[in-house]
């Protein structure tokens, strides 16, 4: 077994919807967080986000964090691997 | 260089979410699994085990163990998408404190109420269940048993119970949960069209024009189809979206119409609506000359509280809470009309420009629009009210039955529709939107169960709130609570609903999971089978009903609610639970088990072992011999079939992504009551409102009337419970999931900074949170996702070590007997 695979490690991607008139301020917000990059956008206020963390609690308390910037509507994970 | 295996998942990662936001067109191919690795996993498909939104879940099993979930790309509700709780479903069947086998309260080796918690087997188990409801049965008869299930029973569960209890033991003293939650919303469908659930569906927020949300904080509790609108708002500049809520939360991030109103005037800002098409001239007159019948409601009928409460003596109306008369259109109008903006504003404290904008939109013929509410409607001593209320507008305007224009009721639990409702589980109802009062429906009943005239019986069960005052007093002795915790659920926890559990006469067993506050309070406590632990079915808040498998099996001695339920039948006989005039005229009936007359009739046990799928296991099949499941949902279908509440066969369910009802020759119906859209609506009606014998729907003249306990000197504070994102009711599963529980772990007082200030108190401080029947000790909180206005309070409910039940008052809406958790009065002070 490698190193790699022994540590523990979270990949997870989320659409996050916010207002349009917000959504460069919100990205460059989440960009900064630890573990975060982003990944495409459209004008309508939407951009995916992928996180990756070492601890489920390390993503749930990134993803309350992205959810509580101003002008957030919605955060919705739609993949999650956890090893 | 050679790309990682963590680079591999990420690129998987971000194609999924990019085609999933539609920024690529590769969608389902971006979802398939490539990975060595993943592939060796088993998926299947499953409907979510919480809220009512219904969303399919991919479900990954390896070696017996449940190690993945994500959302469904296939499925129409949630199109890929998922959200936090969904996500950490794999985990909430592997708390550490599940349970794996039954526990009865014991001393000196023999069962004591006042003993503590030992492992015994299902025999004994059994057996002293056995011996209690026997005993209830025959010192009082079948008024002194009862039992509270859920709107997370599945399909079968729920029938079998139904049928257990209506049928087998002939008490009608069952109810679920869903009668803190859905109640108001069935009784305002059936009183206002004669047919419960929604007429419209999911696909009308991709065709509305404008959403307004009556007390749904859908940001946080369906946070899917808040995807769906948030899609919808942004991406056509046209479409407004207006909130009302007695205080602000995530929703109201999107609203272009932001209201906060004072509890309760949502009755005159309703009112006010249908004032002002009517003054606007905005009534859509062929509309309602065609379709609507005007009734004049009773008024002033209590609060649901116990008969010698000096608020239910006051009542003009308190026994006659459903009646009414007819009236004509003008009659109406003038009804209304004191509803004017200058008072409906100082009344509700929304002024009166968002008000008018509101009603415009309603009022304007080519604005499109979705009313969506949940709880802010239901749990309110007016529930029915409010519901009826809603539909008036949308019938004064005909903005009803067609993509886009849509009153929608949501759903709180997973199957709150599909079970509770559909399946007849509340105390006075049986399948089909069918009720025990009614002789014919009895009739219908027994002759589709098999069973000999008379033996459903025709008074209405104790509901939710009357089976704890019903035990309290000592009425109800035997008492079995399946899927639901509602010690932690019920209100006023300390003087209605412990004071029954703990009664000296009264035996309580509990079906769970997990030792929620319900089981701790139980003396026989029964380990259950979770969600895909067991063969299940589910009907979400759209009328789709959503089938599963079982893919793994429940550890230890767990076996589900079913089992249990046709389990426990056989230790009964007919000639013990039946009159002898009954078996007398139906002989062939004498000496039976209530299993074999109920589950073993030639329909329940039709299905052989052979028809399953022999990909997953089915343990209650496999011990009973016959294919349960499909035996108890194919009895139960020809309840609906013929009769607008079509479902399809039950095979076609385990292969599709859900069917919404009615399903006519296999089509499944999107809109009902619009002609061409609903095979049920008849050639040139135009509209057919088919569940009132006339075809015509009700507008109800209803008034505004003050909630049952308001702020004053000496408890000067709204108080309004609720939920939060990451806790799911009363947090039974969800903390069970550490990452869930450390994202809100503990439950707050949400206060406004000036009521803290004037209170001397600062955020995170400890308090007391204080009404006429208890107190709990929670921390402040001034900032933070909830802004409460002025004179208001929030605290969520989901925390077992602060029970905001204590604090909260059991007036329950009369016409519904729902609970209003969401208006008492509190007062705040250091701890």
């Amino acid at each position: 077994m490698t190193a790699e695979a022994e540590e523990e490690f979270h990949i997870s991607s989320f659409v996050v919807r916010c207002l349009p008139e917000r959504l460069q301020d919100i990205m460059s917000t989440v960009a900064a967080l630890p573990g975060v990059e982003i990944h495409g956008d459209d004008a309508c206020g939407k951009f995916v986000a992928l996180l990756e963390l070492d601890t489920d609690r390390a993503l749930v308390e990134t993803i309350t964090e992205i959810e509580l910037i101003k002008g957030v509507v919605n955060t919705s994970m739609v993949y999650h691997h956890a090893e | 260089m050679k790309p990682t295996r963590r680079d591999f998942i990420k690129a998987n990662a971000v194609a999924t979410a990019t085609a999933v936001a539609g920024f690529s067109p590769s969608g389902s191919a971006a979802n398939l699994v490539t990975d060595k690795d993943l592939t060796q996993l088993t998926w299947s498909k499953a409907p979510c085990r919480f809220c009512g939104t219904g969303c399919s879940i991919n479900v990954a099993t390896r070696d017996n163990r449940i190690v993945a979930t994500h959302g469904d790309i296939n499925s129409p509700v949630n199109k890929g998408l998922s959200c936090v709780k969904g996500y950490f479903l794999s985990k909430i069947m592997y708390g550490k404190d599940r349970l794996t086998q039954p526990l009865l309260r014991k001393t000196n080796g023999k069962y004591d109420k006042n003993g503590e918690f030992e492992p015994v087997s299902w025999d004994e188990a059994f057996d002293m269940m056995e011996e209690k409801f026997k005993k209830a049965l025959k010192e009082k008869g079948p008024e002194a048993i009862g039992m509270f299930g859920s709107g997370q029973w599945t399909i079968w569960e729920g029938y079998a119970a139904s049928k257990l209890m209506k049928a087998g033991f002939r008490s009608n003293n069952i109810d679920p949960n869903a009668r803190h939650c859905m109640a108001s919303a069935v009784g305002g469908f059936m009183r206002t069209f004669g047919i419960d659930e929604p007429m419209g569906c999911y696909d009308d927020m991709e065709h509305a024009d404008a959403f307004v949300l009556w007390g749904s904080n859908m940001s946080e509790m369906h946070p899917i189809l808040w995807t769906r609108i948030t899609d919808r708002r942004l991406s056509n500049p046209h479409v407004k979206v207006a909130v009302l809520s007695t205080f602000e939360h995530r929703t109201f991030e999107l609203a272009d119409i932001p209201m906060v109103f004072t509890p309760q005037t949502d009755l005159a800002i309703l009112n006010y609506i249908a004032n002002y098409i009517i003054q606007s001239g905005s009534v859509n007159e062929d509309f309602v000359g065609k379709h609507v019948n005007f009734r004049l409601g009773n008024d002033d009928i209590g609060y649901g509280l116990r008969p010698e409460h000096p608020l239910e003596q006051k009542a003009k109306n308190a026994d006659k809470a459903g009646g009414s008369v007819e009236m004509s259109f003008d009659e109406y109008a003038k009804y209304v009309s004191r509803y004017d903006v200058e008072y409906v504003s100082e009344l509700s404290g929304v002024p009166e420009n968002q008000l008018v904008e509101m009603a415009k939109l309603y009022a304007d013929p080519k604005v499109k629009v979705m009313s969506l509410w949940t709880m802010g409607f239901n749990q309110h001593t007016r529930g029915v009210w409010a519901n009826n209320l809603v539909y008036n507008i949308h019938l004064l305007t005909g903005k009803i039955s067609e993509p886009g224009n849509s009153p929608f009721s949501l759903t709180g639990q997973p199957s709150a529709c599909g079970t509770a409702r559909e399946v007849g589980t509340f105390s006075h109802r049986l399948p089909a939107d069918m009720v025990v009062k009614n002789p014919e429906h009895r009739k219908i009943a027994e002759k589709l169960w098999k069973l000999p005239e008379g033996i459903v019986p025709g008074w209405n069960g104790a509901h939710a709130v009357l089976q704890n005052r019903k035990l309290k007093d000592g009425e109800i002795n035997a008492y079995w609570v399946q899927v639901n915790n509602n010690v932690q659920a019920a209100a006023n926890l300390n003087e209605e609903t412990l004071p029954g559990y703990r009664n000296p006469e009264n035996f309580i067993v509990v079906s769970d999971a997990y030792p929620t506050v319900t089981a701790q309070a139980a003396d026989l406590i029964l380990p259950t089978a979770m969600w895909v632990e067991k063969e299940g079915a589910y009907g979400n808040a759209e009328r789709r009903t959503q089938f599963w498998h079982q893919m793994v099996d429940a550890p230890g001695e767990s076996t589900s609610d079913l089992w249990q339920l046709v389990e426990f039948s056989k230790r009964f006989t007919t000639d013990e639970v039946w009159p002898a005039d009954i078996l007398d005229a139906n002989p062939e009936y004498k000496g039976k088990t209530l299993y074999e007359v109920l589950y073993r009739n030639g329909q329940v046990d039709k299905f052989p072992l052979s028809h399953m799928d022999e990909e997953y296991n089915n343990t209650e099949s496999t011990d009973f011999g016959f294919y349960l499941q499909k035996g108890l949902f194919e009895e139960y279908a020809s309840f609906g079939r013929g009769h607008a509440h079509d479902l399809g066969d039950f095979d076609t369910y385990h292969k599709n992504r859900g069917l919404r009802w009615p399903v006519v020759d296999g089509k499944e119906t999107l809109w009902r009551f619009k002609e061409g859209l609903d095979p049920y609506a008849r050639p040139g009606t135009g509209w057919d409102f088919y569940g009132k014998p006339d075809g015509k729907a009700v507008i109800f003249a209803l008034p505004y009337e003050p909630a049952a306990e308001s702020p004053d000197e000496d408890y000067d504070l709204w108080l309004s419970t609720g939920r939060v994102l990451e806790h799911w009711h009363s947090g039974s599963m969800t903390q069970r999931v550490p990452e869930l529980h450390s994202a809100f772990p503990n439950a707050v007082c949400f206060m406004h900074p000036a009521d803290a200030k004037a209170r001397k108190l600062r955020r995170g401080d400890e308090v007391m949170v204080q009404s006429r029947r208890g107190e709990i000790r929670t921390r402040l909180e001034t900032r933070g996702r909830n802004r409460v206005p002025k004179g208001l309070v929030f605290v969520p409910w989901f925390d077992a070590t602060q029970l905001i039940n204590k604090v909260t008052l059991d007036a329950t809406d009369p016409l519904s007997k729902e609970t209003d958790y969401k208006k008492c009065a509190v007062k705040v002070i250091k701890a």
